[in-house]
């Protein structure tokens, strides 16, 4: 008879009320299901297998100081560790702990770009030092590689000074990723291309880069598609209209340049790409903010999503619609893509959007419905 | 090898209650003659009749940043049920042993829940609104039981051996091993009361189960027991102790008395 007897087990899981208030912050890291939360009461990580883990920023004061709009947000499924760096601030979120380690390490200059190693080691990417030969009109930046330190000490960047510069004329903030071999590319103008990184032993070439008139200087959120550093003519969010698609072959000098304007069809209403979600191959999914909702044939939109084909330059704006539970643009704080889903934060909690049929439920009610994402 | 011995000693005792004696020439129903292959019984319980259905749907307790999910189900506790079961021989084997279609119909004073394993949540299937799940309600429960009595309907193959297996049987002793579905419509009356509309729990009222029933006859009178063989077993953590618990579900336990009618 025991044989017969069917076993079933229902397991608590974190209570998502966390995500049931203001959310700040959305990031979803869709080739390994994980998704990262911030809101008014504290962080929320949700992880590959489904289980989640919550930090009330009742317990960890730390959480209500960070600036979301600005902080970036890795994730190393190699050790199911998050990261967060905002500030002097290095926050390390795991399914069982989170820990804080304020930095004092001195940086000289403002111009700086955080990324991640495929190793899952971070690296800070800023000028360390300014030289001028006393001749020139102009002097010359030079590039530290800090590595994110695994020492508990309060020193938490270890810097690795560089023979790469970049001068007065082009500085710019250094953007930085790691491309397909697992080289790191700095789309400084020189651009150049690290494959080693240690102390007195730095592998690199460069190029100098033109083709887009007297003033480029940088790729903003580059992204490497095998020889190929796609970029924008600013970071995507910040004050600035994002406008231009940058890409060019890292072993060539031509920047060549698209209008996303005018390729896209921006919607009236919006500032342009706000966020990169999602890059696959040569597309590029980007979210276009509404400042407020447009009325287009009928339907109520509250935001866009743009898919960019960075090599064909197409272009393909799908609208987010209205629904009872995101009434307004303004209400979204943030949104990221996952699955088909669209994680979007807003001022009273965190929405699922699927993108094929224009559903939206909370995100809360759908966990407690038995759907796990 | 153990059921090996064990199945040897089932014919041993067979064999020693004379079941052997009278296997020989075998018989199919005859629609014809109905009646000598029909047995008709009268069964009773009391306090010994207890079942719940599968796992209906799942509510969530919360405390201390974790939800605690915990099942919910059709809980029926059978005060007083009576029954009448016409017993359709399909083959006889001489006169000691007979294959029969049995027809249990039975109807129950019982009490009637939506509930969970510890009784305190009376669920509602009305979700929740956006406000209420925002202000912490995950759940909407109701006042009072769901309804009462209950019935039920079986379908059950049963191997009957001795006393009852066929007409001309004349030992005093027998036994029925059955095997079969039940299904359970639960409540027959809602809660008036509470204003209770069976519509608003469809799904919820009736299901089906696999059982399987051992019966012993004594001249005319049975005593049968019987059992759901797959029952679930859900595991889930209690939120006020969050230690681990279980209750089984989908499950089903009737002891009752049956007295043959006629012959």
């Amino acid at each position: 008879m025991g044989g017969c007897i069917k076993t079933e087990r229902l397991e608590p899981f974190p209570l998502p009320d966390i995500v049931q208030t203001a959310i700040r912050r959305v990031e979803c890291f869709e080739q390994y299901n994980t998704m990262l939360v911030a809101s008014d009461r504290g962080l929320y990580l949700r992880f590959s297998d489904g289980d989640a883990a919550s930090f009330e920023s009742e317990q960890y004061d730390v959480l209500d100081n960070i600036d979301w709009t600005t902080a970036q947000v890795f994730y190393f499924h190699g050790r199911e560790r998050f990261t967060v760096i905002e500030g002097s601030r290095v926050i390390h979120g795991t399914r069982t702990s989170l820990t804080t380690r304020v930095d004092q390490t001195f940086f000289p200059f403002a111009y700086m770009d955080d990324v991640m190693a495929p190793d899952g080691t971070i690296y800070r990417i800023a000028y360390y030092e300014e030289k001028w030969d006393g001749q020139s009109f102009y002097s010359d930046f030079y590039i530290g590689i800090y590595e994110l330190s695994s020492l508990s000490s309060s020193f938490v960047w270890d810097l690795v000074e560089t023979q790469l510069t970049v001068s007065t004329q082009f500085i710019s903030q250094p953007y930085s990723t790691f491309d397909d071999n697992g080289d790191l590319v700095i789309a400084t103008n020189p651009m150049y291309r690290v494959s080693n990184i240690e102390l007195n032993n730095i592998v690199y070439d460069s190029v100098y880069k033109s083709g887009v008139g007297f003033g480029y200087s940088s790729l903003a959120e580059p992204i490497a598609v095998g020889n190929t550093i796609h970029g924008f003519d600013h970071p995507l969010g910040s004050i600035y209209a994002v406008s231009r698609l940058y890409s060019t072959e890292f072993s060539e000098g031509h920047v060549n340049q698209q209008s996303l304007v005018q390729n896209c069809s921006y919607p009236s209403g919006s500032n342009g790409p706000s966020k990169l979600l999602h890059v696959e191959g040569d597309t590029a999914t980007v979210y276009v903010e509404l400042a407020g909702n447009e009325e287009v044939g009928g339907q109520q939109h509250i935001g866009y999503y743009m898919k960019l084909n960075m090599k064909t330059k197409d272009c393909q704006v799908l609208p987010l619609l209205t629904s009872e539970y995101i009434k307004e643009a303004q209400n979204i704080t943030d949104l990221d893509i996952m699955d088909g889903k669209a994680f979007v934060g807003t001022t009273v909690g965190l929405m699922v959007y699927d993108l094929s049929n224009d559903s939206v439920s909370a995100y809360a009610r759908l966990l407690f419905e038995g759907e796990r994402f | 090898m153990k059921h090996h011995i064990t199945a040897i000693g089932l014919v041993i005792v067979l064999l020693f209650l004379g079941v052997g004696d009278g296997i020989g020439q075998t018989y199919l129903f005859n629609p014809k003659h109905p009646q000598s292959a029909i047995r008709h019984e009268l069964n009773f319980s009391l306090f010994s009749h207890f079942t719940r259905s599968p796992q209906l749907a799942t509510i969530h307790k919360v405390k201390s940043g974790l939800a605690y999910p915990e099942p919910i189900f059709n809980r029926v506790f059978g005060i007083a049920t009576a029954g009448y079961e016409p017993r359709l021989r399909m083959i006889e084997w001489g006169n000691s042993a007979s294959l029969s279609l049995d027809i249990p119909l039975n109807v129950s004073l019982s009490l009637v829940d939506i509930t969970n394993k510890t009784r305190e949540v009376q669920y509602s299937p009305v979700p929740v609104t956006d406000a209420e799940f925002n202000s912490g309600i995950y759940f909407n429960t109701r006042e009072g039981d769901i309804g009462i009595f209950h019935s039920e309907i079986g379908a059950l193959l049963s191997l009957n051996l001795l006393q009852g297996s066929t007409l001309e049987n004349t030992k005093g002793f027998g036994l029925t091993f059955s095997a079969g579905v039940n299904r359970v419509m639960a409540p027959l009356f809602m809660n008036f009361l509470y204003g209770y509309k069976r519509t608003d729990y469809k799904g919820m009222l009736a299901w089906n189960l696999a059982v399987a029933r051992f019966g012993l006859h004594f001249r005319g009178v049975a005593f049968n027991y019987m059992i759901g063989v797959n029952p679930t077993n859900i595991y889930f953590t209690d939120v006020n102790s969050n230690t681990s618990t279980s209750v089984f579900v989908n499950n089903y336990n009737r002891f009752s008395i049956s007295f043959r009618l006629g012959q």
